[in-house]
């Protein structure tokens, strides 16, 4: 306690060198939180979506190579069509370990959300791509008349409103932090009486979309240690129709690469900072030592020992860096924690916010650290000028 | 004195921002077509955001010390309301991708939080100050 008064009465000894110690601290630390903070939110977004790219390939119609890759990596369907049979010729394939179908109908409006929803249909026998994110426990099996619904699609007491007509919710997904979030699934089974729905609700669908015997993308795994180039070029003789192929799993590759020179980036930008506040650390620490030349001198005379006046010189700045660095990490707190939805659409990349025990360990070490930083920064001047003779410190500057 | 600036000119810099928040800064969902719970919320939020304006005017011009203490004891309840509207009484979108939830949401609670903690502790102050005086007169 009494080490606690002391501190602050050494802060309010000089208050505006005490405040060339606290600006700086807070920027870094808002700088170091808020960066981190996007940083793991983009990892952890990426790590979602190659689990959600999670196939070897993605068969497309011809043409829709484009679109389907903004749909693999927005997450926004697009409105692309072929053949059922495109799917039933390449059952038999083999090297083929699992393949499942989808069919997309862009954002149509929805009595439940007070916006538009993304609509996939698919096949839960053979699906391996939805099935892992269901986050909920799955209250029923998925049937006609029920649904799954993305994180961010809010049921009333079980049910959702589409078109008119009400769907048992039978699981929610997982936050993914792609606009998955806003998307709900229907089977197969479903598609008819949806589309009928819609069109009596007024909703517009384009000719392709108003027939039940297509579908959107066809996503392939093949089994370990097989030719993928072979497995292809027995897909395209089997498959009637022309058709692209997408390689989701590159995809991601790439983007990760792309994203890992972000973080090189940031990360030497906030290593150059952090070079320079404690350089400007030092140097108003020295001024504050030199500031307290006779007052040590004093005590030295009086027998406090050198530690303790060396301790004395510290207390102030590691109070300062304390009180700052926490409130940078609040602000960068309420920055990037409650405007996360707002850079994550900013972003335009998925992204998805560390848990709150992650959160509050990075205010911890950001304190900590900075307190040891600035514990460091005094340490020298406190040094030298706790052994000075003491004629020396007591001696008026020109004398 | 210094306290009676300093926290008149927060209330008068914190009530425009309200006014501003959902109708410039970061708009409530498009009305267009058709009017949502945000709509009504934003104009409520903008009509408390004009009387903590005036209230922060009238906090200027007034010395005493016990109606400054009403103004901030009618501010503290000001944000209890924009609260109560924003998440309660009106709310807002249901869907958490709406512009209202992405933006309007936690921008007007951040200003309402910060009018309510400049109001509370201008409350603390005056009730301190004033004991204090009260005991040095005795």
């Amino acid at each position: 306690m009494q080490k606690l008064r002391r501190s602050i009465k050494s802060v309010n000894r000089n208050p505006i060198y005490s405040l060339f110690i606290f600006i700086p601290l807070v920027i870094i630390s808002f700088m170091f939180f808020a960066g981190t903070v996007v940083d793991q939110s983009l990892v952890r977004g990426m790590a979602n979506m190659e689990k959600r790219l999670g196939s070897d390939l993605m068969l497309v119609p011809a043409g829709s190579k484009e679109e389907a890759t903004s749909t693999l990596l927005e997450g926004y369907r697009g409105t692309f069509y072929f053949s059922k049979d495109a799917y039933e010729q390449i059952l038999n394939i083999d090297g083929i370990k699992e393949v499942t179908a989808q069919f997309y109908l862009k954002s149509l409006s929805a009595d439940c959300c007070s916006s538009e929803v993304e609509i996939v249909f698919y096949d839960p026998e053979s699906d391996f791509i939805i099935g892992s994110w269901i986050n909920s426990k799955v209250t029923a099996k998925q049937d006609a008349n029920s649904i799954i619904i993305g994180s961010q699609v809010n049921a009333t007491n079980g049910y959702i409103k589409l078109f008119g007509k009400e769907y048992k919710v039978a699981a929610q997904m997982a936050k993914t932090g792609t606009s998955l979030d806003s998307s709900v699934y229907f089977t197969f089974d479903s598609l008819e009486s949806v589309l009928t729905d819609a069109q009596n609700g007024g909703a517009f669908l384009t000719d392709n979309q108003k027939q039940t015997n297509l579908i959107s993308s066809v996503f392939i795994n093949v089994d370990d240690g097989v030719d993928l180039e072979k497995i292809i070029e027995n897909i395209e003789d089997s498959v009637d129709e022309d058709i692209d192929i997408v390689y989701p799993k590159e995809l991601s590759s790439s983007l990760r690469t792309n994203l890992k020179g972000i973080y090189t980036s940031t990360h030497l930008i906030f290593i150059f900072t952090g070079i320079l506040i404690f350089f400007i650390l030092v140097i108003v620490n020295i001024i504050i030592a030199n500031e307290r030349k006779r007052e040590i001198a004093l005590l030295r005379v009086f027998g406090v020992s050198r530690k303790n006046v060396i301790s004395i010189l510290n207390e102030g700045a590691v109070l300062i860096a304390i009180v700052a660095s926490a409130t940078g990490c609040v602000l960068a707190n309420i920055i990037v924690v409650m405007f996360s939805n707002l850079l994550a659409r900013n972003l335009d990349m998925p992204y998805l916010l560390p848990s709150a025990s992650r959160i509050i360990l990075l205010y911890i070490v950001v304190i900590a650290v900075l307190a040891l930083i600035t514990a460091l920064s005094s340490l020298v001047p406190a040094i030298y000028i706790s052994g000075l003779e003491v004629y020396k410190a007591l001696r008026k500057e020109g004398e | 004195m210094k306290n009676r600036i300093i926290s008149s000119i927060a209330y008068v810099v914190l009530g425009i921002l309200l006014i501003l928040i959902p109708t410039v800064v970061f708009p409530v969902c498009d009305s267009s077509m058709m009017k949502m719970a945000c709509y009504y919320t934003g104009k409520a939020v903008v009509g408390i955001g004009i009387i903590v304006l005036i209230l922060g005017v009238v906090s200027i011009l007034f010395k005493d010390e016990k109606v400054r203490l009403g103004i901030s004891i009618a501010i503290i309840t000001d944000t209890v309301l924009i609260y109560l509207y924003t998440f309660k009484l009106i709310g807002l979108c249901k869907n958490e991708t709406m512009d209202c939830r992405v933006a309007t949401e936690p921008a007007l609670l951040v200003a309402t939080t910060i009018l309510l903690l400049v109001a509370l502790l201008n409350v603390i102050f005056i009730i301190v100050t004033n004991k204090n005086k009260v005991e040095s007169k005795n």
